[in-house]
């Protein structure tokens, strides 16, 4: 059957996503002047990337409805878990091009608004705007949009928010860093507003010299985050099944003991996490270089927006502590929506160890140790708290066990499904 | 095979900004060296010689075996970064093969 241009591109390309992004990792390493083999390579594996995605999407997603099934058994209640990645990696599944389209548009759009307006900004963690891009894709698509308008206001709302988060908490990262060389590119820029903003008022009365903390062992423990998914799924699951109706899991689970059972639960989440983790991290190591490549070209006077961890040096102990606090902060919001409600959010170790820990050493910097503390289990309450209103905006991506994780997440989502409620 | 290994908590920003970093510094010594960057967890797997990281993640990965480990206070000083790798070792080695 013969097709022509537009018909080839629309089924073709577009109605595949894996192709759609090798494509946009095309044009980028062409602009780049990339050597043929490393354009081919790097297309091929951005769609390899793609693909990982997907079928870590599946694995994770199976684990979760077991470990979902276990905790309503046992407690009657839907537990929620925050997780960033697998969220999005379920949305691809569904959505998979609305998402690439809002990503080209929205990087476009924000190149844009970096080279003709005072803010700077260029966003460089690309995974951000990838879990960005699946909100926006899931809050739109259940709105009445045509599939073109879903994907351009997508892509000028994510294009805004890469620009707006940065803006937002650079009062206080450039206290930490002490000037405006480099920014924070992390969808968290409202929480670590709310940790400067609660740390500058506890700040203790006699301005001391704040000594740097010293490091500990301690810090290493959390490094690896395989082991940290896994001990703590097992935990959840282990916790849950010691509560569960006598019998009930063994009958769930082929006979088997529930430590085995926990085990091998943990290790089946882990797994599917890497995968999605490692299909991320393929996809993503063509695209961003192209966009900063481009950035550096046309933009001249950028400030480099980038993943939050660059914090974690300026206090290393203050992010620790921020990052336990926080998580803290969350198991009491969570023991708050047990009294209340029978879909609780179970706080996320991942999510509250980048955003609790770069908002603690926000915190420290700006309110010393009492700062540092208080702050951070505010923010761990706030953050694990927000995803109840966000849970129900992304009905229509089915009944999934997991939702984004930090708080500009949240509030984007209940502000566009505001807005798109007062136009209908 | 020269390969230097970049590696942050999950691999996929901090790693990958230094890797950039990296790639620019090796064009501009004219050194052939492969960079790729990954999360803690995969580390082990690469058997790399070099191992540049953030500062804040070096206690962590000291275990890794016989290989050469650089933290950065500073991800983004490219000056201080072409210190660090001229201060290395195997950096060093690689210089002298290349010349």
């Amino acid at each position: 059957m013969n097709m022509n241009a537009s018909q080839w591109f629309s089924n073709g390309i577009l109605g595949e996503p894996a192709l759609m992004l090798g494509f946009i990792a095309l044009i980028g390493l062409l602009l780049q002047k990339q050597p043929a083999q490393k354009v081919m390579s790097g297309t091929i594996k951005t769609m390899i990337g793609f693909k990982l995605m997907q079928i870590g999407a599946n694995e994770t997603g199976s684990s979760l409805s077991n470990m979902s099934a276990v905790i309503q058994n046992s407690f009657q209640i839907i537990g929620i878990i925050p997780h960033n990645e697998t969220i999005t990696a379920m949305a691809q599944m569904n959505y998979g091009e609305e998402m690439a389209v809002i990503m080209l548009v929205g990087m476009i759009v924000h190149l844009v608004i970096a080279r003709f307006t005072p803010a700077k900004y260029i966003f460089l963690a690309g995974h951000h705007i990838l879990f960005m891009s699946a909100l926006l894709a899931s809050l739109l698509i259940s709105s009445s949009l045509a599939t073109w308008q879903t994907m351009l206001i997508g892509g000028v709302l994510l294009a805004a928010a890469m620009t707006a988060s940065p803006m937002i908490s650079q009062r206080y990262v450039r206290k930490v860093v002490g000037g405006d060389q480099l920014a924070i590119a992390h969808f968290n820029s409202l929480g670590y507003l709310l940790s400067g903003f609660v740390g500058s008022l506890v700040k203790p009365r006699r301005q001391t010299e704040r000594p740097p903390l010293k490091k500990t062992k301690l810090s290493s423990l959390f490094q690896d985050h395989m082991v940290v998914i896994f001990g703590f799924t097992f935990l959840l699951f282990a916790s849950a099944s010691v509560f569960s109706p006598t019998g009930s899991i063994e009958s769930m689970f082929a006979g088997r003991h529930f430590i085995v059972v926990s085990i091998i639960q943990a290790t089946w989440f882990a797994g599917g996490c890497y995968i999605v983790l490692a299909g991320v991290r393929m996809m993503l190591s063509e695209i961003v270089p192209a966009f900063k490549g481009i950035a550096d070209r046309i933009v001249p006077g950028a400030i480099p927006a980038l993943d939050c961890p660059v914090l974690f040096s300026y206090a290393p102990i203050a992010a620790v502590t921020g990052f336990l606090l926080s998580f803290a902060g969350g198991f009491v919001a969570m023991a708050v929506m047990m009294q209340l409600q029978y879909t609780v959010i179970i706080p996320g170790v991942i999510p509250n160890f980048f955003s609790g820990g770069a908002a603690g050493v926000i915190a420290y910097h700006m309110g010393g140790k009492r700062g540092l503390v208080i702050a951070s289990l505010l923010h761990g309450f706030v953050m694990s708290m927000l995803p109840v209103f966000l849970v129900p905006l992304l009905s229509n991506l089915g009944y999934l066990r997991v939702t984004f994780a930090d708080i500009d997440f949240s509030v984007m989502g209940i502000i566009v499904d505001a807005v798109m409620k007062w136009f209908s | 095979m020269k390969q230097i290994i970049v590696a942050c908590n999950s691999g996929l920003g901090t790693s990958l900004m230094i890797r950039l970093n990296i790639e620019a510094l090796m064009r501009e010594l004219d050194v052939q060296v492969s960079v790729e960057h990954t999360d803690v967890t995969s580390l082990k797997a690469h058997n790399a010689k070099l191992i540049v990281c953030s500062s804040y993640i070096m206690d962590s990965i000291e275990d890794a075996g016989n290989v050469e480990i650089i933290g950065l206070d500073d991800i983004m000083d490219r000056q201080y970064l072409k210190n660090e790798l001229l201060k290395s070792t195997v950096f060093q080695e690689w210089l002298a093969e290349t010349e």
